[in-house]
């Protein structure tokens, strides 16, 4: 059923705590709604997108190791990010309306292809 | 994809129910676009998951709502599959035995109503989750703890409803109940407990009540809608320690099982343990490293004898390993437990005991199961994704001779559908012992799929005979499940099925639900009896 009694990065806190050291720092500043996405992104999806858990490391399986911290991506554009949280991808199960509203699901969008160009 | 309808209803008389459902809750609450639709598909499906695929989902916010939409439901035979969280993955996730059933999604329904740290317990609505109640209770100094399941996303009800487990003392989360509101299939609604008291201000306190106990009938069952529950909370312990004893002997199951016994009859290990075979030992730590089957083994069956020893030994686990948290109020207590523990477990051959300890003032670490996560999901993906997985978990006493006998059965028969035997021996309690026996898959491997549904049905029907139930199961198999509990042919699910249609005439609420059909569509019962 679970992966039992190791010391791992369960709570959200030591999740965060294994970001990359000054992600962000050297970021232009974030719009209100991207900061709004930032808080969403990792309340809700850093469980299994932080370093070293399982969307991260499948991620890196199948896009390499650059690709894998989506908080790091320089691709990601909007529409795709919206149709993953709804529909889901691979084994990432979908997000439903009554968890993440559309307004919430855009904003963590908005955040995630922040650094893409040409949309 | 087609519209999908309730059984026995036109798609006239269905829309003129979303209409009225619509009235109550606002039209954009009726989510029945193909989209929504699929957001309540199986997303672990066991093969094709529009075999449960649902008419669409309702999500009303109060108590006022949901009576109103069941009392709808009932006027238009619309049958409705409650779920607080819906994220019962392994077992469904929010998808319906039957198909065309409406999901009731409670999720919006996500207040916590009272924490009472004097008395220790919170009144929650269903779509609160364990990083809910984890968060409020973070705010308040942590000076209680909550018990939660591997994924934190779930609900504190539905789990609790499922007969859930989580790894602190207060971990067979059905007994930390105490209370619910709860809204029949006609509408009514009813406070059980001491909550039949008008005005009653002990309704989390007191269990018992008076008359019959109504609050076990309600878990893994459709009789009624829960909108409220209290839940026990532990108060927070001074000082907790994981064990892990690890046994280098192939045949050690025997023994461990049997000097954990005492330890947990008396209360010396306070919380649930995992034991844990050769396979789980090695796929839990493979899986913890992103790896998958492939980059271990390609060669056709189960992991081969030689590839186990040879991951073990790479990996240093052994065949056999046992792992809990004990918990005590001061560091002193603790020190007399683990005393115990270690010289029951010393006198073992081939053993090994690491002890890691917390005391009150540090962090709490991760090692405690307490602060809620997602990341262990990550296991489904053995196989290389898209993965899913199915349990077979019977129920066994914690005798060393009974438990390898039914050990062996269950393995014997992994190997021969081909499907590694990842098996962990959670205890419910002081006295019982469930055999989690996971069926892995590659959802888009047909074969290995049809291998493992192949498998949990025979182990249904072959463990039956021998006297054995399954605790809990997969919408596909609750049926196969109701079935093995035989005794004066079927007279358990007999009894169900009359409280059912005494409660819920019409029948709209979770129709098969662990094997319970109410009288129209008795029908549609997948299987024949195991006697
Ligand atoms: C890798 C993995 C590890 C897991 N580990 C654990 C574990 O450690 N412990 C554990 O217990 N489970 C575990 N699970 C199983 C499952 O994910 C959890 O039990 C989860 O909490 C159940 O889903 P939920 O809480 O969202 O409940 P829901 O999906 O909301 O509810 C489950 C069911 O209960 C009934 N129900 C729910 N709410 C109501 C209501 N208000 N009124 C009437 N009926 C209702 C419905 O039939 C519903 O389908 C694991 C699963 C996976 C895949
Ligand atoms: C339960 C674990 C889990 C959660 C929670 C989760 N994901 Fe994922 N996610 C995954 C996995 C696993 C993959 C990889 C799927 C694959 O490629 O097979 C993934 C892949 C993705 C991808 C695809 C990236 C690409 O380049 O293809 C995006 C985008 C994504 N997730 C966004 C999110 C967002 C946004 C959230 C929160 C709203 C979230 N995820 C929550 C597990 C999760």
């Amino acid at each position: 059923m679970s992966v039992h009694g190791r010391p791992l990065a369960s709570s959200v806190l030591l999740v965060l705590a294994a970001l990359p050291a000054g992600l962000g720092a050297a970021e232009p500043k974030l719009t209100a709604r991207q900061e709004q996405g930032q808080a969403l992104y990792r309340s809700t999806c850093l469980h299994c997108h932080g370093e070293r858990v399982w969307g991260t490391f499948t991620l890196g399986r199948r896009l390499g190791a650059n690709n894998a911290l989506l908080e790091n991506r320089t691709d990601l554009v909007r529409p795709y990010v919206e149709a993953v949280i709804r529909k889901g991808v691979g084994s990432m199960p979908p997000y439903r309306r009554t968890e993440l509203s559309d307004a919430e699901v855009e904003a963590i969008a908005d955040y995630l292809s922040r650094n893409t160009r040409a949309q | 994809m087609a519209q999908v309808l309730p059984p026995n209803v036109s798609p006239e008389r269905f829309s003129k129910a979303l209409d009225e459902f619509a009235a109550i809750i606002g039209k954009e609450w009726v989510l029945t676009s193909e989209e929504d639709r699929n957001t309540y598909l199986d997303p672990f499906a066991p093969g094709n998951a529009d075999e449960h695929a649902s008419a669409g989902a309702i999500a009303p916010q109060s108590t006022e709502e949901v009576q109103a939409v069941v009392r709808v439901a009932n006027k238009y035979r619309i049958p409705l599959w409650p779920v607080s969280t819906g994220r019962n993955l392994a077992y469904g996730s929010a998808a319906p035995v039957l198909r065309g059933t409406m999901v009731l999604d409670l999720k919006r329904m996500k207040r916590i109503l009272e924490i009472n740290e004097e008395l220790g317990y919170a009144l929650v609505e269903p779509g609160v989750s364990f990083f809910d109640l984890h968060d409020a209770l973070r705010e308040r100094g942590d000076t209680y703890w909550i018990s939660s399941p591997a994924p934190g996303w779930g609900s504190v009800i539905g789990n609790a409803l499922e007969h859930g487990v989580g790894y602190t003392p207060y971990g067979v989360h059905a007994d930390t109940i105490c209370g619910m509101e709860v809204v029949l299939p006609d509408g009514d609604v009813v406070r059980t407990g001491m909550g039949g008291v008008q005005g009653s201000r002990e309704w989390q306190i007191f269990k018992l009540g008076y008359g019959p106990i109504w609050d076990g009938a309600f878990t893994q069952s459709n009789f009624g809608i829960v909108t409220k529950m209290g839940v026990w909370l532990m108060p927070a312990p001074g000082a907790v320690a994981n064990v892990v004893v690890s046994l280098q002997d192939e045949n050690a199951l025997a023994p461990l099982v049997d000097t954990l016994r005492p330890l947990r009859l008396n209360d010396t290990i306070n919380a649930t343990y995992t034991i844990v075979n050769p396979y789980r030992a090695i796929i839990d730590d493979a899986r913890l490293q992103g790896q998958v089957r492939a980059d271990i083994y390609s060669g056709p069956g189960v992991l081969p004898k030689d590839v186990i020893a040879r991951e073990l030994a790479k990996r240093g686990k052994s065949p056999w390993s046992v792992n809990f948290n004990v918990f005590d109020v001061r560091e002193a207590g603790l020190d007399l437990r683990l005393e115990a523990i270690r010289s029951a477990f010393g006198k073992l051959p081939r053993v090994n005991i690491d002890v890691q300890r917390w005391r009150a003032g540090e962090p709490r670490p991760g090692w405690a199961r307490v602060d809620p996560g997602l990341f262990a999901l990550g296991i489904v993906d053995w196989y290389g994704g898209p993965g899913g997985h199915m349990n077979f978990a019977p129920v066994c006493a914690p005798i060393g001779s009974r438990v390898v006998e039914l050990y062996e059965l269950i393995h014997r028969r992994f190997v021969e559908h081909g499907l590694d035997c990842y098996l962990g021996m959670l205890n419910s309690g002081n006295r019982g012992l469930i055999l989690n026996a996971v069926m892995f898959f590659n959802r888009n491997d047909d074969d290995l799929t049809r291998r493992g549904r192949e498998l949990y049905a025979r182990l249904a029907a072959e463990t039956a005979a021998l006297g054995y139930g399954d605790y809990r199961a997969h919408i596909s198999f609750m049926d196969h499940a109701a079935a093995m509990y035989t005794f004066n042919d079927h007279a358990l699910r007999r009894l169900n099925e009359r409280v059912k249609d005494a409660l819920d005439p019409n029948g709209i609420l979770a129709p098969g639900k662990q094997g319970i059909w109410p009288a129209g569509l008795r029908s549609f019962r997948k299987t024949g009896d195991h006697s």
